[in-house]
């Protein structure tokens, strides 16, 4: 079977031709299934973030290949990379990154803008995506009225609105305590069972652990450290 | 429908900083309105000194001396008639009136037979001594209507009643507003005036476009005379209205760029928030087209909707409130003219140059400092 996601000798540097440029991604080869459930850890600094971006098309590889079902998405022009990112990912930002003047359903209807879709179609698919984190009833409140774990949960509405194949999560436990860390890995499982493929980065023993969790990829100064199925 | 939800999307986030929005607006709809008001009464004006000359002859002939106007012989009148080409020439007796008592300028003007362009809204024509008929403007600064009395002071310095036998129809407000009418025979007498002169001579020539050749035959018929052309008069009022409102566009047109600064530094300028909002945007899977359509349509609303209001208000200034500061400057000549209501007409191509050239570099001003935060990678936004 092919991978969904194939990473070639991926290396990803910031700023290079300066004096402070920084390799945060150096030479990742990696595969990620269609179903499976992905951990990257590693200390901070180690290159999570900068190797979830790669993965779900935000950035383009410095060198390297970035190979999505079977297109190679590093070679695309802006425009093909953003609808390959917008049809096929969902994103959890570590911020979450809301708008907080925005009511919880216009947060999660953001991504439906670019699709030419009617005002009712919009709105069903928001209702729907909330309806999932039970967030129903809190659909006309303001983002910035809402607690750090209901934020989230508009996040992960926001990023399964456009009913991806992958979900990103980057440190989605850093901002949680551990009953709603158990929450949100429990969450995490009923997504996978649903068929999802999940990334997530972490340093968090928590989630490195939980049994939803195929495969561990530890990172070091932006290489593999060890790829171990759990 | 993208764009349209696009512009949904605009919409709401204008009102989401209403504060903000409704500033620029303000601000902008005063600019639309101080440039519109200048354009549209320039025009104006121009339009209404072509209706005036309108009615007037093709050809005015007036006698000169030493580089001065000075007074025609009447029997200039024959020597002009027997010019090929000319229909009728003849005298015309009129002159200025400097009214002590209301500070203004009257123009008199010596009307023997009924005019057709002088249309009276009230009364009739004078036919007598000691009969006139006035503008409305002369009306309204001398409190008079009809039957009333007017007193005015004569070439001996002599106080001359005349009683108001007609107001004119503010048909052409520019032509008739100042004006006072009475029959040759007293007005020469009250400007002191001998029988066998004239102010000038009107001159219809029978063929309109001989107007230019029948000119330079009376130039060589009475060497010491002026013809004018009523093509030459129009341009000269062009003249003097572009003059007079290219000072004023001078005066906008800084005044423009302080508000294209302001706005190019204020309003658009990225806000932190914006650029924090825009690099949502691209995460969340927007393209950079879509959030330059955004901020296009940002610009296009808030512009489109200031350039509305701003001309409209502009409209009622000129048309409806007669302009209250600006006309006196553009108009200048006379204090009875404030009063002056245009008719209302609007020019398409004028409309669309200060459509273009406020819309267009506000609509830029907006786009082009997203465009920077639109095209970096949004990988960028995961840092903040
Ligand atoms: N946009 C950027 N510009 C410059 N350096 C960056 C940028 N993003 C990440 N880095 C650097 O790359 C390295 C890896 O960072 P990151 O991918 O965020 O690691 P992690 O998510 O594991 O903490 C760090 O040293 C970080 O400072
Ligand atoms: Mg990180």
């Amino acid at each position: 079977m092919t991978p969904l996601i194939c990473l070639d000798d991926v290396r990803k540097t910031y700023h290079p031709r300066r004096p402070d440029a920084v390799e945060a991604v150096a030479g990742i080869s990696l595969r990620i299934n269609a179903g499976e459930a992905v951990a990257l850890c590693g200390p901070s600094g180690s290159g999570k973030t900068s190797l979830l971006t790669l993965i779900g098309c935000m950035a383009r590889p410095t060198s390297g290949r970035v190979t999505v079902a079977g297109e190679e998405v590093s070679r695309l022009p802006e425009r093909f990379l953003t609808l390959v990112r917008r049809r096929t990912f969902g994103f959890v930002f570590q911020q979450y990154h809301l708008i907080p003047e925005l009511s919880v359903r216009d947060n999660v209807m953001l991504p439906l803008y670019p699709e030419a879709l009617g005002a009712g179609e919009m709105a069903r698919r928001a209702a729907a995506a909330l309806d999932e984190v039970e967030l129903a009833q809190m659909a006309t409140r303001r983002v910035a009225h809402l607690s750090g774990g209901e934020q989230q949960r508009v996040a992960i509405a926001r990023a399964m609105v456009n009913r991806p194949r992958v979900l990103i999560a980057d440190e989605p436990t850093a901002h949680l305590d551990s009953r709603l860390s158990v929450e949100l890995l429990d969450r995490f499982a009923a997504l996978k069972r649903a068929g999802l493929t999940l990334v997530v980065a972490t340093h968090d023993p928590l989630v490195c652990a939980h049994p939803l969790i195929d495969r561990t990829v530890r990172l070091r100064d932006g290489r593999l450290d060890g790829d171990a199925a759990t | 429908m993208r764009r349209f939800k696009i512009l949904e999307y605009a919409l709401a986030s204008l009102l989401r900083r209403p504060v903000k929005t409704a500033a620029i607006l303000v601000v902008y709809t005063l600019m639309i309105v101080v440039l519109a008001t200048v354009l549209l009464l320039t025009h104006a004006l121009k339009t209404e000194a072509v209706n005036l000359l309108a009615d007037g002859p093709e050809l005015v002939v007036q006698r000169t001396m030493a580089g001065r106007h000075e007074l025609v012989p009447v029997a200039a009148a024959q020597t002009v008639a027997a010019i090929p080409g000319v229909s009728a020439a003849t005298p015309r007796v009129w002159g200025y009136y400097y009214d002590s008592l209301t500070g203004a300028n009257y123009t008199l003007l010596g009307v023997d037979a009924a005019e057709p362009s002088l249309e009276l809204l009230a009364g009739r024509l004078p036919q007598g001594d000691g009969e006139c008929a006035i503008g409305a403007g002369v009306a309204a600064v001398r409190k008079v209507a009809v039957n009333d009395d007017l007193i005015l002071i004569d070439a001996n310095n002599i106080g001359a009643i005349f009683t108001v036998t007609g107001i004119f129809r503010a048909e052409s407000r520019l032509l008739t507003e100042d004006l006072l009418v009475m029959p040759m025979a007293p007005l020469r007498r009250f400007f002191g005036m001998p029988a066998e002169l004239a102010t000038d001579l009107a001159v219809s020539v029978r063929n309109p476009s001989e107007v230019d050749t029948v000119a330079n035959k009376v130039k060589r018929a009475l060497p010491d005379s002026r013809p004018i052309t009523r093509k030459e008069l129009l341009r000269t009022y062009h003249a003097v209205f572009d003059w007079r409102g290219g000072m004023l566009l001078a005066l906008f047109a800084s005044a423009l760029l302080a508000f294209c600064i302001m706005a190019w530094d204020k309003a658009t300028g990225l806000s932190a928030g914006e650029r924090r909002e825009i690099g949502i945007l691209k995460a969340v899977g927007w393209d950079t087209a879509d959030v330059l359509l955004l901020k296009a349509w940002e610009g296009l609303a808030v512009s489109l909707l200031a350039f509305l209001l701003g001309f409209a208000l502009a409209f009622g200034l000129v048309f409806w409130w007669g302009a209250p500061l600006l006309g006196v400057v553009l108009r200048g000549w006379s204090v009875l003219f404030p009063e002056l209501r245009p008719t209302p007409y609007v020019d398409l191509y004028q409309v669309a140059t200060l459509a273009f050239l406020t819309i267009v570099p506000y609509v830029a001003s907006t786009v082009i400092p997203a465009w920077r935060a639109a095209t970096t990678d949004p990988d960028e936004v995961m840092r903040q």
